[in-house]
């Protein structure tokens, strides 16, 4: 329940980190996790952000929903490794929803819903290095 | 007076009389919407000498109030939540006063109150998005402005 109208993108970005982060193990390797993308990035990377946000409360209390995007980006091998980025999706989806309704702890915030909007896959080139990019749309309601 | 905004108009009810005032842990909490209704019957008095225009009597005159939410206990402690409005029609639904009022009663802007009854509550669960609640209020007896 929030009576007064705050930012909660940072606690979202955050509470998605904390489960994700240390944990997102693919073939035997772990991954890191930005919430900001540092200048020099590893070669496969997960990145949290991309919030598109309205505040639809109530008359007694703010509630804010919108969308939040989960991003893995692979540049590992000459046009990057769809199959490794691929698996990695796999295992951040299982840890974000482990279960229908599974949702998780932001911060002094309540996450009602969270739950799987779209998935896109994208390559290119960026900066002259060849990349996959696969993107997770997730919908989210926070009280 | 300037236009009114709506977030100021909340829905009270509590047991006791229209003559008490409303608490803040009357309010139905968590409402997105409430509109407040006041109706009279106009029975129709057309004769042959009418002259080809209808008339009518005041007739009968009703009350009642419709509400919508998000369904949020947290504020039980507080105020009426939707659960505990199911709990009051399931136990019988005494007779309750009920106040449609602002939040700045009296100062600018009016309020109205009635004797009534919870007439109905529903609580819809959709997939992945928040519970929501409505249900309305009906009045027995007159309806009173509330300007404290």
């Amino acid at each position: 329940m929030s009576v007064k109208y705050e930012d909660i993108s940072y606690d979202l970005i955050d509470g998605i980190y904390d489960v994700l982060n240390g944990s997102t193990t693919y073939g035997g390797t772990t991954y890191p996790v930005y919430k900001s993308i540092p200048k020099t990035p590893a070669s496969v990377y997960v990145f949290i952000g991309n919030i598109v946000e309205i505040e639809n409360g109530t008359k007694d209390t703010f509630m804010y929903e919108g969308t939040i995007q989960i991003h893995v980006v692979d540049s590992s091998k000459e046009r990057g490794d769809l199959k490794l980025a691929q698996g990695l999706m796999n295992v951040i989806r299982q840890k974000l929803k482990a279960t229908r309704s599974a949702t998780f702890t932001i911060g002094s915030h309540t996450l009602v819903v969270f739950d799987p909007e779209s998935s896109t896959t994208m390559t290119g080139e960026e900066i002259g290095i060849s990349k996959i990019r696969i993107v997770d749309l997730y919908n989210f309601l926070i009280n | 007076m300037s236009a009114v905004s709506g977030t100021l108009y909340g829905i009270f009810s509590t047991t006791g009389t229209i003559a008490t005032a409303s608490a803040s842990t009357d309010k139905v909490y968590s409402c997105k919407s409430a509109t407040f209704k006041c109706d009279v019957d106009l029975p129709d008095v057309s004769t042959k000498e009418s002259a080809g225009w209808a008339e009518h009597l005041s007739g009968i005159k009703s009350a009642s109030v419709d509400f919508s939410g998000v369904w949020d206990e947290a504020g039980s402690a507080t105020a009426l939540t939707a659960a505990e409005i199911l709990a009051l029609i399931i136990a019988g639904n005494t007779m309750r006063k009920f106040a449609f009022v602002p939040a700045a009663l009296g100062t600018t802007i009016p309020g109205w109150k009635f004797m009534g009854s919870f007439k109905g509550m529903q609580l819809g669960a959709d997939m992945e998005v928040g519970c929501t609640f409505s249900g309305s209020a009906v009045a027995s007896g007159a309806v009173v402005l509330f300007d404290a």
